[in-house]
């Protein structure tokens, strides 16, 4: 009964000796690996003298001993393990408390820390988030210069410029949310990274100056590209934030847990992005294929009667109406 | 002999047919995209250009000033992010300045809103300078952007009122060139060559001096921009006057008041 429950408790990780961040893991270890010694020793003595009373009890104490040997050392090995699984981001805030409330100063203004909201796995996509912000700052701009590109007097269509004046002011909303969301859970933003970073190339932006005055097949098309990227973009976050926890060896033989799952990174990308990015890409499409049709009927005797021209006034008239 | 005729006969009516065919298909699949490349004989009618009269000068340092609104906007979402981290923890002033950027933001829209009124802005992808800014591949560490996030990031800057003056001192650089704008907008000293082939082919009646532009420059852009500046500097010298002897209380109480302004603002 009592073994049992001395090893019951060395699979209550952490809990019993709380663990702060920084400090390093034997705090935490001697008080567990001591109490454990002690536990394994009780035993032993008292299965040894028991079995003193039985007939060749001298090839049992030694089978015995290399038995509990091996035990201890499993024993050790898990207790060590166990109280090591906590990731170093799982920091407690009230220890720092404890340790400097009303006590006279050494403690220097730094060595009060600030107590962080950090947990889950949100500073893992730290980078992606970081990304996801340029993304759409970038998509916002090209955006806004495809509005000022339908804006011009020789293009003039006020349907495709209402259309991406609309994406342009929303993707920048969403960029300041995004700004704001990592505030709110305790990442920085790192703004060297926000400012110059590569944007994506698959779906991303040409290089500059390579694209001319663009027609409005070509930049429905090109909208529709940049904002596909942005829903993938949103995906990979969202595919990462639901992974398992795992466990992780550092150097020495001591288990980590890594956090990978964030159900409220996963929560808001599904509700701010998913829905809303699934019905841009979807428009985009379609405005893109209505117009290609249009294109084709009104282009093909293109020597004598070309209507493409009409044809494509009147789709401006439409989008001008629906955005 | 015949039957060789008869085989070359089939054989050119088949090629013929086959050609005619792909032409056919080759017709059907044509996809006219670009409406201004007109094949059709004739030349384009096209808009002709000669209300469009603003000066070369004008439109140069409007596309100057569009950067620099937008680069306003990247240096306020600095330090509204900046106040939005945990241990700054100043949602008043995170709110103050991610306003601000989407305000830089809109200034940069309405100069390229008044560009476009004038006839500019028909080529896409004009400034090269714009989009790097903003897409940014490369580093370029002298701009002011970078230093600011240098600053922030090693936490260089100390508080609101830092920052209120951080960003007293980018408005009014933004009011300088504004200012610098307008003089070369009314300015009838330098002229262009197409400016001087205007200027007497309409016997002088076209004058260099952009009144427009320079009244709109007035009444909308420095207006805004001196009521900005007056607002910022109100602001600096209140929270000054109360950090006086009380740092952390007065920095707490200030961004209170001030979220608390801008979410009645906003209802
Ligand atoms: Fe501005």
């Amino acid at each position: 009964m009592r073994t049992t429950l001395i090893f019951i408790s060395f699979f209550v990780p952490s809990h019993p000796f709380p663990v702060r961040r920084g400090a390093p893991p034997v705090y935490s270890v001697v008080p567990t690996v001591g109490f454990s010694l002690f536990a394994v020793q009780e035993v032993v003595r008292k299965k040894i003298v028991r079995r003193f009373a039985r007939r060749n009890f001298e090839v049992n104490v030694i089978i015995l001993t290399f038995k509990m040997l091996f035990k201890v050392s499993v024993l050790l090995v898990a207790a060590v393990t166990l109280v090591n699984a906590v990731d170093s981001k799982d920091e407690t805030c009230k220890p720092y408390f404890d340790q400097y409330c009303d006590k006279k100063p050494p403690y220097t203004d730094s060595s009060l820390r600030s107590c962080s909201p950090l947990y889950g796995a949100v500073d893992k996509r730290a980078n992606q988030l970081r990304k996801y912000i340029k993304e759409h700052i970038g998509n916002s701009f090209e955006y806004l210069l495809q509005w000022a590109n339908f804006n011009n007097y020789k293009k003039d269509r006020e349907g495709f410029a209402k259309l991406y004046r609309k994406l342009s002011d929303d993707t920048w909303e969403d960029g300041i949310k995004l700004v704001q969301y990592l505030g709110k859970r305790g990442v920085e933003l790192d703004f060297d990274s926000l400012i110059y970073q590569t944007p994506p190339q698959k779906y991303g932006a040409g290089p500059v100056g390579k694209s001319r005055s663009e027609n409005e097949i070509v930049s429905l098309a090109k909208v529709l590209d940049l904002h596909k990227q942005l829903a993938i973009s949103g995906n990979s976050l969202h595919e990462d934030s639901i992974k398992h926890d795992s466990l992780r060896h550092d150097g020495s033989s001591n288990l980590e847990v890594e956090h990978q799952h964030d159900i409220e990174l996963a929560h808001f990308i599904e509700e701010e992005f998913a829905g809303k990015h699934a019905q841009t890409v979807r428009d985009l499409a379609g405005h893109s294929n209505d117009l290609k049709r249009l294109l084709k009927e009104g282009g093909r005797d293109d020597k004598k009667l070309d209507a493409s021209g009409f044809y494509v006034h009147l789709f401006d008239e439409y989008l001008r109406k629906l955005y | 002999m015949s039957g060789m005729k008869t085989c070359v006969v089939l054989m050119s009516v088949l090629a013929v047919g086959w050609a005619l065919t792909e032409k056919e298909l080759q017709d059907s699949n044509y996809l006219k995209c670009n409406l201004e490349s007109k094949v059709s004989e004739g030349e384009p009618i096209l808009p002709n250009t000669e209300w469009i009269d603003i000066k070369d000068e004008c439109v140069n340092l409007a596309r100057k000033q569009i950067r620099m609104e937008f680069e306003a906007a990247l240096a306020y979402l600095q330090l509204g992010s900046y106040f939005s981290q945990y241990d700054i923890n100043r949602p008043g002033f995170a709110k103050f300045f991610l306003g601000a950027a989407s305000e830089e933001r809109s200034h940069a829209i309405k100069i390229f809103d008044y560009l476009l009124m004038r006839g500019q802005l028909t080529a896409y992808h004009s400034d090269p300078q714009l989009h790097t800014l903003i897409m940014g591949t490369s580093v370029n560490k002298s701009s002011e952007l970078t230093k600011l996030s240098v600053a922030l990031k090693k936490k260089e800057v100390n508080g609101g009122l830092e920052a209120l003056n951080l960003a007293l001192g980018f408005e009014v650089a933004v009011t300088r060139s504004i200012k610098k704008m307008i003089k070369a907008c009314e300015n009838d000293e330098v002229l262009s060559e197409k400016e001087k082939v205007l200027l007497s082919d309409n016997d002088g009646s076209i004058a260099s001096n952009d009144y427009h532009m320079v009244d709109w420059l007035i009444t909308d852009l420095l207006d805004e921009q001196l009521k900005g500046q007056r607002e910022l500097a109100g602001r600096i010298a209140t929270l000054y006057k109360m950090k006086d002897g009380y740092g952390q209380i007065a920095d707490f109480l200030y961004d209170k008041k001030l979220l608390e302004e801008l979410n009645s603002k906003a209802a």
